[in-house]
Formats: C-alpha cells, structure tokens, sequence
C-alpha cells in the first residue's frame, strides 16, 4: 500500500540542513596539525559606514 | 554589500642566506660609534631589515631557536669578560617603560564547552568558535552561519569541534560533524539577519558531545538591550588564536544596517571569533542568546543576530536530529 503524502513539518520552508556524509576518521585524518594551524579565520567585516555630509567639516 | 575578508597573518618562509645578503646590502657594520672625546666609549650597531626578519621567523624556527643563555655560557667559556676596572661609571638615568594598546577583550581560561571549529568551504580551510548547548541529542553545537554555508552557497566538509581549545591542545579531543543547520534564509540568501548555524556532532569514544564537556542552555525570543558575554578565539592581530578572549556589554541596536535585527557590544575580538557564544549575564555559565557576527572596519563592536523564532526552529531540528 501506498504511503499518504507526508506533512510538511512546519519548520522546513525556512531551515536548510545537510547530513555530511564523511567518516569521523577522514575528516580526523584531514585535520593535520599544519592543516590547523593555517586555516584562516572566517569573519564578515562590513565597509565603514558612510560619513553623513553634516558631520563633515 | 557584505565583504568576507581574511585576516590571518600568514608566516612566508625566508632562507637563512637571504637574510645575510639582506644584512650586507643594508650596511651591517660593527664598528666603534664616532668618537665624542671618550676614548674609552665603544659601540657597536647593525642595521636589519625589519619585512624580512618578520618573514624569516617561521613558526617551525620560532619553535626550534635555541635559548639565548646557550650563547651567553659559550661567550664565558671563551673569558671573554671586561676589566672591571675599565667598566664606566656614569650619572644614573632611567627611561620609563611603554605600555601597549590596551584590548577591550579579556584573557580567559579555557571552557569546557566552548571551542574551536574548524571546516573546508570551497576548498579553502577555515577556522571560526563555537559552543556546545544543551539538546535532545547532546551532541548539538552553535556557531555562525557563515561558519556552515557560505551563505548562499554550499556547507562545508571537514567540519570539527575542538572544546576547550588552548594553544594547539585538545583536552576533550576532536568531535566531527554528522550534519550541518542553517536558517533558509541564510542558506539561499546570505541574509544577515540570521547568521547563526548548528553542528550535530558524531559521539567520541561511544559518548555524546554534551555528556563530556556539557551544554549551555538557549533562548530565544528575548527583551533587546541586556547584557551580554561573548566569547571567542579571535585569531587576526593583535591575537593570534591560541587562546580565549571574552568581551562584556550592553547590546545596542546596529545603527547602520537597522535591518538586520542584530545587537552589538563593545568588543575588538576579531577574525576566528566568529560563532563564538553570547551568554545572558556576566560569565560563561549563562543561557546562550546570540553568537559573534560581524563588525565594521575600525570600529570596535562585535554584532551578534537577534536569535528570534526562525533560529529557533533551526536549533529545534538540530537538537532533534
């Protein structure tokens, strides 16, 4: 028999997720020691906000 | 516009032989300083080229340079020693010391369910903070959203949990991610009005993440303006990532970008920072409400997002998975 249509859970439409598929020991194995040490920090730097022309001299 | 930048400060290796023909081109000398009528006086000076010392010093030559006093037992092995006699004797004089520019952020100790993250995202190896929380799984993490997707785009691979991080040490080991979460609105937009993301980690050793280390509690949906605690590794000068930072204050709406919801305090924390926990209160032993976010170019202040219902529907399916 046909199984009915699930219901939408309603969370879905607005959270995303993936399942990784990679065993604990690749990625533990990837993670060398050098590999750590120059991995790059990830930030989100906005640009200066603009100078309103009434604060300029 | 938003602007992803790095500020890791990356070491390049110099060999030892163009640091000689860097000194012999830049006038090294040791001779006697021009005499002022004291025949006695005698000192020597050497110009060094400073961009190419800083590049010389790798992090394996840093680590393997041998301690100064070595040199110093040779030099009296050879008796190379004045005459007393012969040493001068002046007026005394005292030059005051300098202080360094102050942070705002404050050295912390390690916490057990506070770390480092580390993940690949379009093949490039990243590094950010994050925290354990509590969850049906116990084994849920915090962080930013852009520390999971690249927001729009892809999740990252390789993703890694390393609690109570300090100087290269992993005291509760390397917990690897079995899936990642993100708001919609992050995944397909980027939308900074919800940069956080959930790691769902696999168990280490047969026991879940938070049964180790421990969960903080989370809210959501709370008053704007309370005070707050973040923390984190930040990793671009002045601090250098092998250790935690915290910063405290009151949250104040973004002036400039009022849209996105988010609230900052005054912190200087910066890259690598990111995803680090928000706690209610003063201390790391509070209920987690927000993480480290962004900034803005010379300006002092660490914004974190409004964690309202879509991030709470995101920690829900996390914590549930």
């Amino acid at each position: 028999m046909q199984r009915p249509p699930r219901e939408p859970h309603p969370d879905e439409d607005r959270v995303g997720h993936v399942d990784l598929t990679q065993s604990p020991e690749e990625v533990l194995e990837y993670w060398t020691e050098e590999r750590m040490r120059e991995a790059r920090p990830r930030e989100i730097h906005l640009p200066e906000p603009a100078t309103r022309p009434d604060d300029q001299d | 516009m938003t602007r992803t930048r790095s500020l890791a400060s990356g070491f390049l290796t110099f060999s030892a032989a163009a640091v000689l023909a860097l000194a012999s081109a830049g006038g090294a000398s040791a001779a006697p300083a021009p005499s002022d009528g004291k025949a006695t006086t005698s000192v020597a000076r050497v110009t060094v080229d400073a961009a190419g010392a800083a590049d010389y010093w790798t992090p394996d030559r840093m680590q393997s340079a041998i301690p100064g006093d070595t040199l110093a037992g040779k030099a009296l092995e050879r008796g190379n020693r004045s005459n007393p006699g012969l040493v001068e004797k002046g007026k005394p004089a005292t030059t005051k010391g300098t202080k360094g520019k102050p942070t705002i952020a404050q050295s912390e100790n390690p916490v057990s369910h506070i770390g480092k993250v580390f993940f690949t995202l379009g093949g490039a190896n990243y590094v950010c903070s994050g925290n354990a929380v509590s969850s049906k799984n116990g084994s849920t993490v915090a962080t930013a959203g852009h520390c999971v997707n690249e927001g729009p785009g892809a999740y990252a691979t390789n993703f890694i949990f390393v609690p109570a991080y300090e100087n290269g040490a992993a005291p509760y080991g390397k917990w690897t991610a079995k899936a990642l979460y993100a708001p919609k609105a992050w995944e397909t937009n980027g939308d900074m009005t919800y940069d956080t993301g959930f790691a769902v980690m696999n168990p280490l050793n047969g026991k879940t993440l938070t049964s180790v280390v421990g969960g903080s509690g989370v809210a959501f949906n709370q008053a704007r303006g309370l005070t707050y605690t973040s923390y984190g590794y930040p990793a671009a000068a002045p601090f250098n990532g092998e250790t935690l930072k915290s910063c405290t204050g009151t949250a104040t709406d973004d002036p400039n970008n009022p849209q996105f919801g988010s609230q900052g305090i005054p912190c200087d924390m910066t890259g690598g920072s990111s995803g680090g926990p928000w706690f209610m209160g003063i201390g790391s032993n509070g209920i987690q409400n927000s993480i480290n976010s962004y900034g803005y170019n010379r300006n002092p202040v660490m914004y974190g997002p409004y964690w309202g219902s879509v991030i709470e529907s995101t920690y829900n399916n996390a914590a549930a998975s």
